[in-house]
């Protein structure tokens, strides 16, 4: 991530589906994303997030940086492989701030919480594959990433 | 929701986290008018 600013304090929003590496038998690593079942059986259960400043440059005494508005929800993304891929997959959004200051780094973590059946069976992750998934995503028209299906925030099942 | 109510242990837990570059001594300058 990179943000900088000069003298008007600039917020810039940051929206990425999660992806990770996986430790494949006997084949060592890859990175790839989980496709979840949902909503048409609620394997999401719930995300937390959270986001930490963790590199930036001071450029003037009034400098100010910030990150705010970390969420995970499920969304509904186009992936850009050659069948144009729609699946439902975990996004982490937020907004970080800036002004007079450089922003480079940030890190994060996301914790997903599911529950899972035989039936729908569990969606293997898709890999990031030469002629298969780039790891990139298509956007619509707006420049959006896709629906939003449902927020990370557990929904009270108790009241 | 309050404490003390049951909750159902979920079927799969996972995390994604990035660990970005560690503390790193920053240059800071200020310039006064």
């Amino acid at each position: 991530m990179f943000h900088g600013t000069e003298s008007h304090l600039v917020n810039l929003c940051f929206q990425y589906p999660v992806l990770g590496f996986f430790n494949l038998p006997g084949a060592g690593t890859a990175i790839g994303i989980f496709p979840i079942n949902d909503p048409s059986f609620n394997q999401f259960v719930s995300a937390v997030a959270n986001v930490s400043v963790s590199v930036f440059w001071v450029k003037d005494t009034l400098a100010n940086v910030g990150v705010f508005n970390v969420t995970a929800d499920l969304f509904q993304i186009e992936l850009n492989n050659p069948s144009r891929q729609v699946i439902n997959a975990v996004v982490l959004s937020g907004t970080v701030s800036s002004l007079e200051s450089e922003l480079t780094n940030v890190s994060y973590r996301v914790s997903v919480v599911e529950t899972l059946t035989e039936n729908p069976p569990v969606q293997p992750p898709i890999w990031i594959a030469p002629g298969g998934w780039t790891g990139k995503y298509n956007l619509d028209a707006t420049g959006a990433l896709g629906p939003l299906l449902r927020g990370g925030n557990p929904e009270n099942e108790f009241s | 929701m309050p404490f003390g109510l049951p909750v159902t242990p979920p079927d799969r837990v996972y995390t994604f986290e990035n660990v970005a570059p560690g503390p790193q001594h920053q240059q800071i300058y200020y310039s006064h008018p």
